[in-house]
């Protein structure tokens, strides 16, 4: 705990400097310096009751719940798709299996931005076709779209987590637990969830936290594409438009914290269900 | 080597094809420049003068940009630079995180070097990479357009050298770290643990005894962050990074059209990135030439490492 407590600091310090480091290029390789000072500004800005409520102001006006929801949404579907996809695993056969793996291979490899253009125009050669509004593609802060980039960013995870864990969920099915059940006449349903999720889950850890971090990249791309406004969009406009009020390292820093809070929590989490599963046993 | 050796059918026509587009490319300068159109400044169509841009149907095959100049032959031109400095690119990086992990299978190594090199993966991989991108490159970028008025080729080759190094930084961690888990695992191995009985060093042991191993894995890694670099590259476009730099053209009193120098093929993208609208020729011809040639690496990594596996199989 000690350990990983320590590795959170040494991350929110690296964070912090990089930052700093960031607008203090090209100065900052000839004057070190400068950097030590930026650094030290910075640090105790952060540390100030003012600043924490700076970060719930900053997440409410750039509509951080639009950025998190989506999130969220794009996570509870990606993990239902693996549920329905490992659920209904053993009907595939085995060279179906290896044409699915390929064909995500091949899709995952696709750059993200493509794939954002691509339905961007798409939506906007129908309407300019046939005059049908299908779906929202440019939506505003206030009414941002919501089916489009829901899509694009849950295509990649499931792309993603299934390619990776098809080899699991493969070795899970092949164990001689498993075959050993079924031949003693265990119902499929009782076996899959007694079974086959809760050991899924043991190799879900470090893929969550990896798919989420992917989720914010692929986010950014959508929040400008489609107008939706959000945290990502708020991170991009610091190096567009310095803010006035704070420092804009400040701003950077609050956007990346506000980020990466459900990704801390994440892993709080995974490592509390750790100790308690150590414990039990 | 094992993996070269009785190459498919496929990954004959795979290689043929990617060296057969390198070498239209390569020839752009010399001799296809001379042929092709390009650029049409004003056409004729259904009796009027018409300017650009130009649509497919009206400048085929892939019609112009705003200031007219034919996508076609911005294509054909920027092909070898999109590969080759992809290629360079991942090549050191692969190079160098080889030469890293050959001092950290040592103790020295693993003590001080790898928790730095773990620390900045873990660092890199929190930050979104185009934004990281946007962090470290966005600053020389502003230096550089706000210190030239005219800005020289030297200026460029300087600017792209930084893109590159940073480009470098942000993917040597992650390698770092995927070949010291698969060396820790091969460490493991029991051959390992019987040819560091009978004397074997740990250098010699890496070069000799896993070199089927790290053969593999480095096919499938050059590849892997060959394709990373690829998508990193329109990452710098969308946020109009270009690589080796840009020109602005002045298209009227307010509005000025950017175009990258190099005419790589993000720069291609990055330089229409606003006119998905009104010419989305420009952008999504490029995007998905991009796209061709991403699913070629695929491929071509696939059937090597297919062929790898076989080889490996049948020689045991």
């Amino acid at each position: 705990m000690i350990k990983q407590f320590i590795s959170l600091i040494t991350i929110l310090i690296g964070i912090v400097l990089l930052v700093c480091l960031s607008y203090l290029l090209p100065l900052s390789i000839e004057d070190l310096g400068l950097l030590i000072t930026s650094f030290k500004n910075t640090i105790a800005q952060i540390f100030t009751y003012h600043y924490l409520s700076e970060l719930w102001v900053i997440y409410h006006q750039t509509n951080g719940a639009y950025t998190l929801y989506l999130i969220s949404a794009s996570l509870a579907i990606t993990l239902f798709s693996l549920l329905l996809y490992s659920y209904y695993f053993p009907k595939f056969k085995n060279r179906t299996i290896v044409k699915i793996t390929r064909f995500l291979e091949d899709i995952e490899g696709l750059p993200v931005v493509g794939v954002v253009f691509f339905i961007h125009w798409f939506s906007i050669v129908i309407y300019k076709e046939t005059s049908i509004y299908l779906l929202r593609t440019v939506g505003t802060p206030n009414e941002p779209a919501l089916f489009f980039p829901l899509f694009i960013l849950s295509v990649f995870p499931i792309v993603f987590l299934i390619k990776y864990m098809t080899p699991y969920i493969k070795m899970i099915y092949q164990s001689n637990y498993f075959i050993f059940a079924k031949s003693l006449g265990y119902p499929k349903p009782k076996l899959f969830f007694s079974y086959v999720i809760p050991n899924l889950l043991t190799f879900l850890e470090t893929i969550m936290k990896f798919i989420y971090l992917e989720m914010i990249t692929v986010m950014l791309f959508i929040e400008i594409q489609f107008n939706t406004g959000g945290l990502l969009t708020g991170l991009r406009n610091t190096q567009i438009m310095p803010p006035n009020i704070n420092s804009p390292q400040l701003m950077v820093i609050s956007y990346l914290l506000l980020l990466l809070i459900p990704y801390f929590l994440m892993s709080i989490l995974f490592e509390i269900v750790n100790i308690f599963n150590s414990n039990k046993q | 080597m094992i993996i070269l050796k009785n190459k498919p059918i496929k990954l004959w026509i795979l290689c043929s094809l990617l060296s057969f587009f390198l070498l239209i490319s390569c020839l752009y300068e010399p001799f296809l420049s001379k042929i092709l159109t390009l650029r049409v400044e004003k056409t004729l169509i259904a009796g009027e003068i018409n300017y650009p841009p130009f649509t497919p149907l009206e400048v085929p095959p892939f019609g112009t940009d705003i200031i007219g100049f034919t996508i076609f032959a911005k294509i054909i031109q920027g092909f070898k630079y999109t590969f080759f400095i992809g290629l360079l690119l991942s090549f050191f990086q692969i190079v160098s995180s080889l030469i890293i992990n050959s001092l950290l299978i040592y103790k020295f190594g693993e003590k001080f070097l790898l928790p730095i090199f773990l620390y900045f993966d873990k660092l890199f991989s929190l930050i979104p990479k185009p934004f990281l991108l946007l962090l470290l490159i966005g600053p020389y970028y502003s230096a550089l357009s706000f210190n030239t008025d005219n800005v020289q080729p030297q200026a460029n080759l300087k600017f792209i050298i930084i893109q590159l190094f940073i480009l470098f930084l942000i993917g040597i961690p992650n390698l770092v770290k995927l070949y010291h888990t698969e060396l820790t695992f091969l460490f493991k191995q029991d051959f390992s643990l019987v040819s560091q009985t009978l004397g074997s060093s740990k250098i010699r042991t890496v070069s000799y005894s896993f070199r089927p191993q790290i053969t593999e894995l480095t096919v499938n890694l050059f590849f892997n962050i060959l394709i990373k670099n690829l998508s990193l590259f329109i990452y710098l476009a969308y946020f109009n990074l270009y690589l080796g730099g840009s020109l602005v053209t002045k298209l009227d009193e307010s509005a000025t059209y950017t175009a990258s120098i190099s005419n790589e093929w993000s720069g291609l993208i990055g330089q229409n990135i606003n006119n998905l609208a009104s010419t989305p020729w420009t952008i999504l011809i490029p995007l998905g030439f991009y796209s061709v040639l991403i699913f070629l690496l695929v491929r071509i990594k696939r059937y090597l490492m297919e062929e790898g596996a076989k080889s490996i199989h049948s020689s045991k």
